[in-house]
């Protein structure tokens, strides 16, 4: 296959594109999902195809296939270039950082094609069965997927990649009903991992658990609405860090000047408290990857140190019109998709405290637990998210469950809130869109943090 | 070889692997998408896309696998793949067998010419219409057209099998004004064809959603207030709860709200939902659901009763009722990758039967009331129905009249008593993916601001 990618960027350079690549991929996805005890699917997905992509002046071409042939390729390598040439868009030319070869495989304990179906078959009955603790547990869910990645890059600047992504995900869901009341509780685990995932997850504790949370929350009682003290979990931290300051931190915004974040390198955001990162090279990370989707490898981008304001992450084009290097952040949701600047593993950065310590300081606040969902806002900076509930803290102790609630505000008012920060990272693993589409894997997270933030009850 | 035929030869292969029960669907797409980035056209693509997905039943056990085509073996690995991992699955204790041929219920035709014979020139020209016609001061950070041809074909062992093509277009653009502390706007459009796309219209649209996001105040304080919804907003609210509890397998599963509610009332007067799946508008169009049943229209809730939850086969099966043509893989803004989709139980077009008043109308009957213009992200907690919503852009309404903006600040409430509360129902039916709906305006729903 790289041959004949060889020569559809070559074609693309003979039609006059001032850069192309071309990717060839083939993703391999298995599931089994069991609902009530029954297993409801037991699959396996494959797509693979190749994408041409050739740049002229500002714009981009995109020609993909599922036909891979020699003679097909070849002309969607003319309708790539064709494509770009029919765009309008200025830009600088990309620099040629130099050549690279790579042949990678993933780093993971217990390969997924090494890995008999009936054993994950009955480790989501196993997941499942444990979360019936009561007959109130109305319905559960377990879902364990597999995703195995191959990458072929060639790019016109002599690159010639070929690597290898592994993610796993063990998914849990309990449904708990009385007098007419219903709520539900998750968990995840999941991970740039191999079946070690599920074999290091004890099962029956994670299931259970799962139950028994759910029950706990028909007694939860609304939240109260209003700026409040808040101390984050590392999920809503997360939210926080990827969906704010994360978003608007992609280079592509800046560029455009779309983002709140345009021209404040170097200019305060937050407490001194507070440091943020996106990381593509934690080991095991579900947003983990040894090249970006045009052949850069992945970095570690400091976005804010000590609440000082760094920098953004970029992709080749973005780079090049800001005259800085990539970060190897240009990515794709497959083969069929755009590229475009994108996150990996976005957090923030440990602090020192004990999430004990933090409460106790609190007279009146909420600790949050679990996110439902988050949304982007680069223009205005504004923060929402949803979390799955939370606890009412009255006098340095946790006193109450909270169901569902909204957390909202400017991000940098929230951030510049910040005084406490716990000494514990956690990351979520999860899928990204921009916009509305284009879902990248990634993570999110942080330690627990204490801010304030306007918080609504449901 | 055309997808009729690979579809009846993949499930007659599946059977000759040991498979008792077989379904092979299968996708081809051409998919046309113009991107514009800083009013500029970024990107212009062309995706070809084809793939099958295979069910089969092995003694009551089922396996499921998806590839894309690119050999004809394809189709013999993939239903190998699928009757492999049937052998390693678990009896189920609901399925029996896969619906048997049925005639649709007339006929439909939602091949719109303009997309057959668009190119990237048509889409080029469309999306820079819409960029003049937002004018200065205002631009398009962002945007996107596409169009697509879509044809699917479905075979099973039980007799069902049908083609059908269709073609959707599908627009999503932003546009903001310069400067610091900027509004942001938005406007989508979805349809089988490009004829009804005002790219004129789009344009003026955008430009005011933008200058009105821009002067909005932020919001202090907290008032109970009638409040409409526009189509756009209230689809995704109420895709999030009312499609959820229309889903029969969530009755079934004991997890939603309407699962004993048939015949009773879950709204009032004002609430009238139908299930259009011939509605000509829509891309999701189609004479046969996506596992061969036929589609009907359907009252959903008539004068806020409710009449009926749907059911893909499977979950008739397990209910022991009737299927109700409602098993969707498709989407209606992209169209690639079609074939790996899992199934989801859904109203092909969720209707809200159009009222008479114009917006207008619903403002000037406001002592005090709010008319939401962009929210961060419509969604509802499907179980409980609680949403608090952090409103983009609203406008004020005081006495009957726009009185200005407001921003920053949580839209609260429950969209299950929300249904109770309906006082109009707007005469701007829109289509915004699976809905075809009007603006609504509900009473007593709460605005929370920061302070």
């Amino acid at each position: 296959m790289m041959d004949q990618l060889e020569r559809a960027v070559e074609r693309m350079r003979m039609e006059g594109a001032d850069f192309c690549d071309a990717r060839y991929q083939t993703i391999t996805t298995t599931g089994v999902a069991v609902v009530d005890a029954a297993v409801k699917r037991i699959s396996e997905d494959r797509m693979r195809g190749a994408c041409l992509r050739a740049r002229k002046r500002g714009s981009w071409g995109y020609a993909t296939t599922v036909d891979v042939s020699k003679d097909t390729l070849l002309e969607a390598a003319v309708k790539a270039v064709r494509n770009a040439k029919a765009g309008n868009s200025s830009g600088k030319l990309i620099p040629d950082l130099g050549g690279a070869r790579a042949d990678l495989k993933a780093n993971v304990q217990m390969h997924p094609s090494k890995v008999g179906m009936d054993e994950r078959v009955q480790a989501a009955l196993d997941l499942d069965r444990a979360q019936k603790v009561d007959p109130r547990i109305v319905n559960t869910n377990s879902m364990l997927r597999e995703e195995v990645r191959h990458n072929q890059l060639v790019s016109s600047h002599d690159r010639q990649l070929s690597w290898e992504e592994v993610r796993s995900s063990l998914m849990v869901e309990a449904v708990a009903s009385e007098a007419g009341r219903t709520e539900f509780f998750y968990d995840i685990r999941d991970g740039s991992k191999g079946f070690e995932l599920v074999k290091a997850t004890d099962l029956e504790t994670l299931g259970r658990n799962t139950g028994l949370e759910a029950l706990k929350m028909l007694t939860a009682v609304k939240a109260p609405s209003g700026l409040v003290t808040c101390i984050t979990d590392p999920s809503i931290s997360g939210l926080l860090a990827h969906e704010v300051m994360g978003h608007a931190s992609e280079a592509d915004e800046i560029v455009k000047r779309r983002s709140f974040l345009t021209d404040m390198v170097g200019k305060k955001v937050g407490s001194p408290l507070i440091t943020m990162v996106d990381d593509g090279t934690v080991p095991g990370a579900r947003g983990t990857v040894p090249f970006d989707d045009e052949g850069t490898p992945s970095s570690r981008t400091t976005i804010i140190q000590d609440g000082v304001y760094q920098g953004y992450m970029h992709s080749l084009e973005t780079a090049a019109e800001m005259g800085t290097k990539p970060t190897g952040n240009g990515r794709a949701q497959d083969f069929g998709r755009r590229v475009w600047v994108r996150m990996t593993n976005t957090f923030f950065e440990k602090g020192d405290q004990t999430l004990e310590e933090m409460i106790a300081d609190v007279k009146l606040g909420v600790l949050t637990d679990r996110m439902i969902s988050g949304m982007e806002d680069p223009v205005g900076g504004g923060f929402e998210a949803k979390a799955l509930r939370g606890f009412l803290i009255e006098n340095g102790q946790v006193t109450k469950m909270l169901r569902s609630f909204t957390l909202t505000g400017n991000a940098l008012d929230i951030l510049g809130t910040g005084d406490a920060v716990g000494k514990k990272v956690t990351l979520d693993g999860g899928y990204c869109g921009k916009g509305i589409e284009d879902w990248v894997p990634v993570s999110s997270g942080g330690p627990h943090c204490r801010f304030k933030i306007v918080l609504g009850g449901d | 070889m055309d997808l009729e035929r690979m579809s009846k030869k993949t499930v007659h292969n599946v059977l000759e692997e040991g498979a008792k029960e077989a379904e092979a669907y299968l996708v081809r797409v051409r998919s046309l998408t113009a991107y514009i980035d800083d009013d500029m056209i970024k990107n212009l693509e062309v995706k070809l896309d084809q793939g099958l997905s295979v069910k089969v039943s092995l003694n009551g056990r089922l396996g499921q696998s998806s590839s894309t085509i690119f050999h004809m073996r394809d189709l013999e690995e993939c239903g190998a793949k699928a009757v492999a991992l049937a052998k390693l699955s678990r009896p189920d204790p609901y399925f029996k067998r896969f619906p048997g041929f049925q005639h649709p219920n007339g006929s439909l035709d939602v091949c719109s010419e303009d997309i057959v014979n668009a190119t990237n020139e048509t889409l080029r020209d469309k999306v820079n219409n819409i960029v003049s016609a937002v004018g200065e001061g205002v631009r398009i950070p962002r945007g996107q057209l596409r169009v697509a041809v879509i044809e699917r074909a479905l075979a099973n062992s039980n007799g069902a099998a049908y083609r059908e093509i269709g073609t959707m277009a599908y627009a999503h653009f932003t546009s903001m004004t310069n400067g610091v502390d900027p509004g942001e706007g938005c406007e989508c459009y979805y349809s089988s064809g490009l004829s009804a796309l005002d790219t004129e219209e789009m344009g003026r649209k955008l430009r005011a959603k933008a200058l009105n996001a821009q002067g909005a105040k932020h919001y202090k304080g907290k008032m109970t207030v009638p409040v409409v919804l526009p189509p756009e907003e209230l689809a995704e609210m109420l895709l999030a709860s009312v499609g959820y509890s229309l889903d029969g397998e969530n009755a079934l599963r004991h997890r939603s709200p309407w699962g004993e509610m048939v015949e009773k009332e879950v709204g009032n007067t004002l609430v009238d939902l139908q299930d259009r799946p011939w509605d000509p508008r829509s891309s999701l169009s189609c004479q046969y659901d996506d596992e061969g049943t036929p589609t009907r229209e359907r009252p959903l809730v008539e004068k806020g009763v409710l009449r009926t939850l749907l059911y893909d086969a499977y979950h008739a099966q397990m209910g022991g009722v009737v299927a109700t043509g409602s098993c969707m893989r498709r989407d209606p803004t992209d169209a690639l990758n079609l074939y790996r989709r899992g199934s989801a139980t859904l109203p092909i077009n969720l209707t809200w039967r159009a009222g008479r008043s114009s917006l207008e109308d619903m403002i000037s009957e406001m002592k005090e009331g709010v008319v939401i213009e962009k929210l961060a992200a419509p969604d509802v907690n499907s179980v409980t129905g609680g949403f608090a919503l952090e409103v983009r852009s609203a406008k004020y309404v005081r006495d009957g009249q726009v009185e200005g903006h407001i921003d920053q600040c949580l839209l609260v409430g429950n969209f299950y008593q929300a249904l109770k509360k309906v006082s109009a129902v707007g005469s701007d039916p829109t289509v915004h993916g699976n809905c075809i709906v009007p603006s609504v305006r509900f009473d007593d729903l709460e605005i929370v601001g920061s302070e």
